[in-house]
């Protein structure tokens, strides 16, 4: 392998084709990205084009190359935004629009599913019991089947994004056991009773491979020159590579259109309302998304009218010893550990003197309100509380907001230089792939490190152990009135 | 022609008009005034931006009048019951507590422990609530001794605003009444009732009616408003109930909403029928009675609203947020709010209660929080026409005024929500109108009825059988809302 070789990193995210080109040593040289359009036709549907990903892909790599040796590249690895879904004919051209994790058309089949499967099924099969919600590919493929059983005779594969782009990339359909998480088993292969509930689904699921193994070659971009392509996997293991989470009694925090926290260990434990994926070379890695991060900045920004960057301005001059207001961010129902689609977004304790630097302080604060509630349920799935996460994404851009999470959860945040982990996670399983490495575990400190350490302030956190409780005791308050009107079924 | 005066010293602002003895607005001025809100719940304004304000707006509402016309009495009409605390030399001792002020939670409990509930209302035809100024003024106690100690006396906006007009203390009998010094029985100020307070029946001044003279136009105020010295001034009355008779509230089963910066529901009965969850007055039509309801923010908390999510609190920004919200349908997609951001006086006593947007999701846009806070606004009003009508007293006709009626898509709603025709009125001048009248009225120029005569009513917003239906979703959402949130707002969940 040459020695000034490049990988490039995809993570194909909720709202972004993010891309980075890397060296070896996990050195930035240069970064691409560009957001799609997030469609939502009507209340609870959330869908995406799934050309938009695959125009992303091609772009970001003219884009990175400019002025640049396209040789040195030797392999693309891709991780992408998961529970996101799209149907495909025998062509590989999608049937309908992506239907994105966040959507909930089908949520009535989840709940049909779920009720169908006892838990000791759930036991046996995740050594957990994990709810199934309205984003498994399960109930969406009952939910096509049903609303359009013309498209789903046609339908050959349903894909998760990165599995869309490498099948038009390559020509190779597969897809890896960590991503497919929801209807794959601890022994890494399809749960055959589970899939098997809905007929026609186990044809329609594509050949499981390894995250690091090569999947195929693609050409790069508009060069000439054909390279290797990593399967890859969803964001959150990306996530985990590139925030530098290789061995247990790790965790991290990677703040993105969602939360999403994972604790690393060596001990199958598990809580309720948490992912404990399946064991790969003796990591046990404990995870969960929150429904909406960033995602809930953007709202907020979009409806008051302001940039989503000044959110983060606006909430700084708000007084953070003041009287909270309590923002709950589950404007999409919340994932974990809730896992409840039918809960919505609130802000409560609202008086004479709350602007607009309170509501953008209660926005961030809410928000790392739903991840303490979802690093409480890691810890137990754990079976420890860690020392420190490693930290990034997005929305950790933001000092204020970082700070306000390592206050709110109690523990420092180490974050990186870099923000988009996922795109340096993917690399890292693409330099694997290749043999750049040998493993996963010689690869992530080679090619990761630290910047910014955020400490938490306890004083602050007694704020937050304060609001937190309020927090649990609002959800509960909240909960039986179930005035969510979702409309008219998409059609 | 005669011409009466009628000032109007307002939350937001302060107005005078001239009215002629048919009911017309001759000539009009008003100007800004400041409600400040040092803390949470806390509600005070200046009484000297009031007196300031009021020789202002005089002085131009004057210089805009025809010449051939004739002063013949003049009327201040002002929200009740203000605290404002004077000391010997007749000097403002701090802010006006404004009735809007929550601060005396505590002293309102100490009372309901120390007194029998039932009996008070009986007697005083108020309920045990921080609308009451016995709480207020041991508030003070409590907490500005200094102040409290000076106290020589106590009275409310207009009957301030008399004092500078006539140089004499008197006081309106419905800010007694409010306040919760009037004994039903005799309707007297009762000794023992303003014990509660702990001061002498002394720093209540004398006790007027509202169309009693009270003193004439003195020199020096004729000087600082323009205003003819000697012209008569007459004992004014609550803005409220002047915005009523305005209105031409005259029979009983009329109800008059006002969108205002509070929200107020005034009903007319022919008998007291006191109730703990509502506000008695006496009506300025000798013998009817007024019970009704305030609400803490209505206008003023869209006006914040409107700052926050339209950025600017400006009539333009409002009318487009009403565009976006009659845009969204019925019941705004799920958006529910709560609209108790200064706590909540009527129906349900709560200064705990606080502001609640909820149900939200990612494609909830402003216009749905605006539509949602205009129904939830509504349903307070509806809160209230439950009341009335649970007691025997259910209204017959709706009408709106004030400025939140102008808006066409929140008096559609309304009706949707109370399930009634709405009657908007054309003239912008409730209360300063009202208090005109009182003038007229009392200066036997004019005659109670001639009032009703007088006003013109604009649009008629007909409920739809469609929005009857989805109104009494949204309602019965709201009343669950707060039930959910009642325990959590008092054991103070939302705070830290």
């Amino acid at each position: 392998m040459r020695e000034d070789a490049y990988v490039i990193g995809f993570d194909i995210g909720s709202t972004a084709v993010k891309a980075g080109l890397f060296t070896l040593a996990g050195d930035v040289v240069d970064h691409w990205s560009r957001n799609y359009r997030t469609a939502r036709p009507g209340p609870g549907l959330v869908e995406q084009n799934p050309q938009d990903w695959l125009n992303g892909v091609r772009d970001a790599i003219d884009g990175l190359l400019v002025g640049r040796e396209p040789n040195r590249v030797v392999a693309v690895g891709l991780c992408s935004q998961v529970n996101t879904d799209v149907f495909v004919d025998a062509d590989g051209e999608p049937l309908a629009p992506a239907i994105v994790w966040q959507d909930v058309r089908a949520a009535r089949e989840a709940e049909a599913l779920d009720r169908a499967i006892s838990p000791a099924d759930k036991q046996a099969w995740w050594g957990a019991e994990m709810p199934v919600g309205a984003s498994h590919a399960l109930a969406k493929m009952m939910w096509f089947k049903k609303h359009h059983p013309d498209l789903w005779e046609k339908t050959r594969y349903v894909l998760s994004p990165k599995d869309y782009c490498l099948l038009r990339l390559t020509g190779a359909a597969v897809a890896d056991p960590i991503a497919s998480f929801g209807h794959v088993g601890l022994d890494l292969s399809y749960i055959e009773p589970l899939i098997s509930r809905v007929e026609g689904a186990a044809e329609r699921l594509p050949p499981l491979r390894f995250f690091t193994d090569i999947a195929g070659e693609m050409q790069l971009g508009s060069h000439a020159r054909r390279v290797p392509v990593t399967v890859g996997t969803m964001d959150a293991w990306g996530n985990l590579f590139g925030c530098g989470v290789f061995k247990p009694g790790q965790g991290m925090y990677v703040s993105g259109t969602s939360e999403i926290l994972a604790l690393a260990g060596s001990q199958r434990i598990g809580a309720p309302g948490v992912v404990t994926f399946a064991t790969v070379d003796g990591l046990v890695v404990n995870a969960g998304p929150t429904q909406s991060g960033a995602d809930s900045l953007r709202w907020w920004s979009n409806t008051v009218g302001i940039e989503p960057g000044d959110v983060a301005e606006l909430a700084g001059k708000a007084d953070r010893n003041g009287r909270p207001v309590l923002f709950l961010p589950h404007l999409e129902g919340e994932r974990a550990p809730l896992w409840d689609a039918d809960i919505r977004g609130s802000f409560i304790g609202l008086d004479s003197r709350t602007g607009g630097p309170e509501f953008a302080l209660a926005v961030m604060e809410g928000v790392a309100l739903s991840a303490r509630h979802l690093f409480n349920a890691l810890t137990e799935a754990a079976g420890y509380r860690p020392d420190w996460l490693l930290y990034g994404g997005g929305g950790a851009r933001s000092d204020l907001w970082s700070q306000i999470r390592a206050d709110c959860l109690g523990v420092p945040l180490h974050r990186f230089s870099y923000n988009d982990v996922g795109c340096l996670g993917a690399a890292i399983m693409a330099a694997v792939g290749v043999g750049a490495f040998s493993t996963i575990a010689e690869a992530v400190p080679a090619m990761t490190s630290v910047q910014t350490i955020f400490e938490p302030d306890p004083k602050r956190k007694q704020r937050y152990d304060r609001m937190f409780e309020a927090y649990l005791k609002a959800i509960d308050a909240l909960k039986p009135l179930g005035i969510i009107e979702t409309g008219e079924p998409h059609r | 022609m005669p011409v009466f005066i009628g000032i109007d010293i307002g939350t937001t602002s302060t107005i005078a008009v001239a009215m002629s003895e048919k009911g017309e607005a001759l000539a009009s001025a008003s100007r800004s005034s400041h409600l400040s809100s040092p803390q949470p719940g806390f509600a005070e304004a200046d009484p000297a931006q009031w007196w300031a304000n009021t020789q202002v707006v005089v002085r131009e509402m004057l210089a805009e009048l025809p010449k051939d016309c004739e002063l013949a009495g003049v009327s201040v009409t002002g929200m009740l019951p203000a605290v404002v605390l004077l000391d010997k030399q007749r000097r403002v001792l701090r802010p006006s507590i404004q009735q809007s002020d929550a601060r005396c939670g505590a002293e309102v409990e100490a009372m309901k422990a120390a007194l029998d509930e039932a009996t008070y209302l009986a007697r005083t035809g108020q309920g045990l609530t921080q609308q009451l100024v016995a709480p207020k003024l041991q508030w003070l106690k409590a907490h500005e001794p200094d102040v409290y100690g000076r106290i020589a006396h106590v009275f409310g906006s207009y009957d301030f605003i008399n004092m500078h007009l006539t140089g004499h203390l008197t006081v309106e009998r419905n800010w007694a009444l409010e306040a919760g010094f009037v004994d039903l029985a005799d309707h007297r100020i009762a000794e023992d009732l303003v014990a509660l307070s702990g001061l002498p029946t002394e720093v209540l001044p004398k006790l007027v009616a509202s169309h009693e003279v009270t003193g004439t136009v003195t020199a020096q105020a004729a000087e600082l408003t323009g205003l003819p010295e000697g012209l008569p001034v007459f004992g004014g009355a609550a803005d409220h109930i002047a915005s009523a008779l305005a209105a031409g509230l005259t029979q009983a089963g009329d109800v008059l909403l006002k969108f205002g910066g509070a929200g107020d529901i005034i009903a007319i009965a022919g008998k007291p029928e006191p109730d703990r969850r509502l506000f008695l007055d006496y009506h300025l039509v000798p013998g009817l009675y007024a019970p009704n309801g305030c609400m803490a923010s209505s206008g003023s908390l869209l006006r914040w609203l409107a700052g926050l999510i339209g950025g600017a609190e400006s009539d333009d920004v409002l009318k487009q947020l009403d565009a976006e919200a009659a845009a969204v349908p019925a019941g705004a997609d799920g958006v529910r709010a709560l609209p108790y951001f200064l706590g909540e006086k009527t129906p349900i006593h709560d200064p705990l209660a606080r502001g609640t947007i909820t149900g939200l999701s990612l494609g909830h846009t402003r216009g749905h929080i605006w539509r949602a806070v205009l129904e939830a606004i509504a349903c307070g009003f509806r809160h209230h026409l439950d009341v009335l009508a649970e007691t025997g007293r259910p209204a017959t006709r709706l009408i709106a005024s004030d400025g939140g009626s102008r808006s066409r898509i929140w008096m559609q709603i309304v009706a949707d929500i109370c399930g009634q025709p709405v009657h908007v009125l054309s003239d912008a001048f409730g209360s300063s109108i009202g208090a005109a009248w009182v003038a007229a009225a009392g200066s036997g120029l004019a005659r109670w009825d001639d009032v009703a005569a007088s006003v013109r009513i604009g649009a008629v917003l007909q409920p739809s059988p469609e929005g009857i239906t989805a109104g009494n979703r949204i309602y019965a959402d709201y009343r669950d809302l707060y039930a959910s949130l009642k325990p959590f707002f008092a054991r103070g969940d939302h705070q830290s």
